[in-house]
């Protein structure tokens, strides 16, 4: 053999027993991390050796995943991985594109007929039921459609346009009335960023568009001056980053819209929590991951706010976590806001509006969630 | 001086001998080892096939040994409704069922078995990955404690037996589960 | 345990690798055989015991043949042992196949165990039937240590996924094997090489190709797309692992033979199955198709036996029938090569026959990985527009262009111009190639690391 080639056998040979003697050294005497906040996920812990847990194969499963999960290094191979992949043209991972100048956008999932057909039925019959309340829909567009063009090229997104139009016009014969959106982003898109870049929310900026076309049509405040324009945080890391594992690193602001001096006052009721606040910004949020909880506290069954407003108008609203954003918005017009999460909420939608007094109804949601979402329609009754 | 005892006996007849000589002996020994070994494999089978399937069992032992595993007492028996409620399945064309769930929506602990024949197990299968799916899609991004717990569901099938779990305490809730049925 | 996961490379390999260097020479194949056992039990904890059971059975089989000398004696324990060989194989991998076929054409209720495969039952069982029939056949004599044996069988390079390794081309080296540095060198090039191609090529390939696959609604060029990515996948997934198997013998002082040769070089469906699986279609060849007279005989037995070897090829790779489907497919082509087309191939140019057998191969595979029908249809309806959601849509052109360098990398990687290139380098610019293996094994390991997915196909074997 060449001495070259034998040269190359024998320094192979070191190198990986290098190699591996320094990552088991290290793997040895690291500690165990108990979640990775690079990831948004848990890692696995040592798992318990018994019996049952041996003969099953669980132990196995979850001890090779403690291996990978504890494995030394491991946010600097995700980095590179990350790196690999973005050199070799992929663009979208786990339903998530990574569009252009670094924006992360999430894909759009057509929902299935069935799905659609019983959602929309339920929501109209709903809507039909109470046509004696004003009633209004909005459904967000989100950053596939509005931000298109910052798509990868040749990219092959869902077609949420097509859903909405297809939304709008199955509504249209209730009294309720749709609120789109596009044309609006579409004239503040060169402006204004309407979307965050690691994350599958709006910005409050967004929203704040969002409440301007509602104000018109609901006939609140038409504008926002009782607010204020606060940075609350300059190092936000959104879901996507952690779901799609591009961008990791990438932090951005997180602008939100506090009240002012001349805003109304709230008491703000987590009626599952049994917990009362003042403001409508929880701020412990800021210091975990999840930074858009700072919004109304994330999400949850129901929560009532009261405002010093004395106009008798109660709204409902129907929603996701986008509208958690807006909200503090329509604190300018109405007495009384109703926030349910069909998700979570477990008891009878009717018998609430009845002990609230609502007379109005607002169904704020983005399309995304809309279209995958299955626990609307049990709420407003379908049967 | 040493003497070489010539044989006297020609070939053939001095090759006879061998057939009941040491040859015969190994050859017995080693039939009795390989019939050892079918019988040990005929039990080793037996005891494979028992393992992966299950004893008949009245359901109200499962009932009670999964209500006394621990954390389930914090959890509500559930009725048909709050069955279809969650699993978007009517549990009624199994023979028998429980399931076990939370009141608190931010907790997604829950323990169902059911029992019936394949048809039935395989549709409420397919209502649990929709199930578990959906679940996910709701901690997607909030909950990560829950989505952990979501993606180590267990799931098995033994039998006339579907059974599914999602909590911490799920491992012992499976254990509880197969110390029944085997 | 995985081939591909950082606790076998990380963890297991190296340990094992020190210990059998460190041990002494007497005891190197004891130290084989219990880290084999653990690697089996690892995986499957339950179904350990099957494979000792034909460890033990077929040890004893072998010094039976051997102590046996009448024809009539030996034909009669070879025909037992093989019989149990099979009636093993065939319960525990085909049982609920059997059953579910009877209930379904005949209308019975016969129970459905629901047995889980144990992993590498048809490997080891292969190696075994090829052993026992070798020392029938007295071209090897009897392993009189068990250990050695059960060496043998339960080796944990070939065990999982092969190739099948014949008991005489490894005899001499059970019983002294040598272990330089530049052996174990050698087998960590090997390793590294199919390690990359099966975490950088295949699992990435795999996603464009379940990609296409979960689309309701495929275009024609979507379809073949999807078709070809999987052609690929299945691949650098198998030959991935062959050569690991190959590398980690190799590290521990075996040499086993090759099991591909570029197969998607092939220009006849013929000269194919003489590049893929080698040990496979060896196996079958030497101890099916040849006692029956292989090509010996009369065309019409000489089709008989082309269909029987490739039923049971089909059938070997799983209890389903698609898989019997996917032999029979292979059988016609070869029977119309044999006697029709063959000569009309050969005249073909080299890259008109090449893609020729590419399509069948291709579509071969569609057969290959869809076990229900209904959906083996459909697609195979898309590749000619049946169905078809046109000819080309915006998936298509997506996938292509997220695709592009991967698919383009993988298609040079089916030629053997990369690896002679690769060779060249080692023995020319070690320095470069040290940096280039390094950098590839720390690409495995990022990838190994942030990879939920990581699926071995061939695993239901």
């Amino acid at each position: 053999m060449k001495k070259k080639r034998l040269f190359f056998l024998r320094a192979t040979a070191i190198m990986v027993l290098a190699l591996v003697a320094l990552l088991d050294i290290a793997f040895i005497l690291h500690k165990d991390r108990a979640a990775s906040p690079l990831e948004n996920r848990n890692l696995q812990q040592r798992p318990a050796l018994t019996l049952t847990g041996l003969m099953s194969g669980r132990f196995e499963g979850r001890f090779d995943s403690y291996v990978a999960d504890q494995f030394p290094f491991r946010d600097r191979w995700i980095a590179l991985k990350s790196t690999l992949d973005r050199l070799a043209g992929r663009t979208k991972s786990n339903g998530v594109f990574l569009g252009k100048d670094g924006h992360l956008i999430q894909d759009f999932n057509a929902p299935s007929e069935e799905n659609y057909r019983r959602t929309t039925d339920a929501l109209a019959r709903f809507l039909d039921r109470h046509d004696d309340l004003n009633a209004w829909v909005m459904v967000v567009p989100t950053a596939v459609t509005v931000l298109a063009d910052a798509l990868p090229a040749l990219a092959d997104a869902g077609d949420e346009g097509g859903y909405i139009d297809r939304l709008a016009e199955d509504l249209s014969e209730t009294h309720a009335a749709f609120i789109d959106l596009r044309g609006a982003f579409a004239r503040a898109k060169p402006t204004t960023p309407l979307y965050y870049r690691t994350d599958h929310h709006w910005t409050s900026d967004a929203a704040r568009l969002a409440y301007l076309e509602l104000a018109r049509a609901a006939g609140l405040p038409e504008n926002t001056d009782a607010f204020r324009r606060r940075l609350l945080s300059g190092g936000f890391q959104g879901t996507l980053s952690a779901v799609s594992g591009f961008r990791m690193e990438d932090s951005e602001d997180l602008w939100a819209y506090v009240p002012g001096d001349d805003a109304p006052q709230t008491v703000v009721t987590w009626v599952s929590e049994n917990r009362r606040g003042a403001s409508l910004f929880r701020e412990e949020c800021l210091d975990t991951r999840d930074q858009y909880a700072v919004f109304l506290g994330g999400n949850f069954p129901e929560v009532r706010i009261e405002t010093t407003l004395d106009n008798g108008r109660t709204l409902l609203v129907l929603k996701d976590s986008y509208a958690n954003c807006l909200i503090p918005f329509l604190t300018a017009g109405y007495h009384k806001i109703v926030v349910v999460d069909p998700r979570y909420f477990t008891g009878d939608l009717e018998v609430l509006m009845g002990a609230e007094g609502v007379n109005e109804i607002l169904v704020l949601y983005n399309a995304e969630t809309l279209a995958e979402d299955t626990a609307l329609r049990g709420d407003v009754g379908e049967s | 001086m040493t003497e070489h005892r010539v044989s006297a006996r020609p070939a053939a007849q001095r090759r006879a001998p061998q057939r009941r000589g040491p040859g015969a002996g190994a050859q017995r020994r080693y039939a009795i080892v390989k019939w050892a070994l079918l019988a040990a494999l005929i039990a080793y089978a037996v005891l494979v096939v028992g393992a992966n399937s299950a004893r008949n069992v009245d359901f109200s032992v499962i009932r009670s040994a999964i209500a006394a595993a621990p954390g389930v007492s914090g959890l509500n028996a559930l009725d048909e409704n709050g069955f279809q409620e969650r699993m978007d399945a009517s549990p009624t064309p199994c023979e028998d069922w429980l399931m076990f769930g939370s009141d608190d929506i931010m907790d997604v602990s829950e323990v169902m078995v059911a029992k019936g024949n394949a048809a039935a197990l395989d549709d409420l299968e397919s209502a649990l990955q929709r199930r578990l799916e959906a679940q996910l899609a709701v901690f997607r991004s909030y909950g990560v404690n829950q989505k952990d717990l979501l993606e180590g569901a267990r799931v098995l099938r033994r039998g006339d037996y579907l059974f599914y779990a999602v909590g911490e305490s799920a491992d012992q809730w499976e254990d509880a589960f197969l110390a029944c049925i085997r | 345990m995985v081939f591909s996961s950082l606790h076998f490379l990380y963890i297991y390999l190296p340990v094992v690798m020190l210990a059998h260097l460190l041990a002494p020479r007497r005891l190197r194949n004891g130290v084989l055989l219990a880290a084999s056992l653990w690697f089996y039990a690892w995986g499957e904890p339950v179904y350990v015991g099957l494979m000792l059971f034909s460890v033990a059975w077929n040890y004893v089989t072998g010094l039976q043949l051997g102590a046996a000398a009448r024809p009539s004696r030996r034909k009669a324990i070879l025909a037992g042992a093989v019989a149990v060989n099979l009636a093993v194989l065939g319960f525990f991998k085909y049982y609920g196949f059997l059953v579910q076929t009877l209930n379904g054409a005949l209308g019975l209720r016969l129970p459905d165990y629901n047995l889980p495969l144990p992993i590498g039952i048809s490997f080891y069982t292969f190696q075994a039937l090829s052993y026992i029939i070798d020392v029938y056949r007295g071209t090897t004599k009897p392993q009189p240590s068990l250990v050695d044996f059960a060496t043998y069988i339960t080796m944990f390079p070939q065990l999982v996924a092969g190739p099948i390794v014949k008991y005489a081309d490894i005899e001499a080296q059970l019983q002294k094997r040598r272990a330089t540095l530049a052996q174990v060198g050698q087998g960590l090039e090997r390793v590294i090489l199919g390690l990359a191609k099966k975490v950088l090529l295949a699992n990435n390939l795999g996603l464009l190709a379940d990609a296409m696959r979960a689309a309701p609604r495929l275009s024609v060029l979507s379809a073949w797309l999807g078709a070809a990515a999987y052609a690929l996948q299945i691949y650098f997934d198998f030959s991935g692992y062959s050569d690991m198997a190959i590398g980690m013998g190799r590290m521990l002082g075996f040499g086993f033979a090759e099991n591909f040769d570029y197969p998607y070089r092939a220009r006849s469906v013929t000269e194919f199955w003489r590049r893929w699986h080698i040990s496979l279609s060896g196996w079958f060849r030497d101890y099916v198709y040849i006692p029956l007279g292989g090509n010996r005989v009369g065309i019409g037995r000489h089709i008989l036996n082309l269909l029987a070897v490739w039923l049971l090829t089909g059938l070997w790779h799983g209890a389903s029938w698609n898989f019997v489907l996917w032999g029979l497919y292979y059988a016609v082509l070869l029977i119309a090569e044999k006697y029709v087309t063959g000569r009309a191939l050969s005249k073909l140019p080299d890259g008109v026959a090449r893609a020729l057998t590419l399509v069948l191969v291709t579509v071969g595979w569609v057969i290959f990985s869809n076990t229900d029908f209904s959906a083996m249809g459909r697609y195979l309806g898309f590749l000619v527009g049946i169905g078809a959601g046109g000819f080309a849509d915006g998936a298509f052109l997506y996938a292509l262009r997220s695709n592009a360098l991967l698919i383009a990398f993988a298609a040079l990687c089916c030629g053997p111009g990369l690896r002679q290139w690769q060779l060249r380098l080692t023995g020319r610019l070690p320095a470069v190639a040290l940096v280039l293996f390094a950098a590839l094994l720390a690409a495995c390991t990022a990838y190994l690391v942030h990879g939920s997915y990581n699926p071995f196909l061939y695993f239901r074997f």
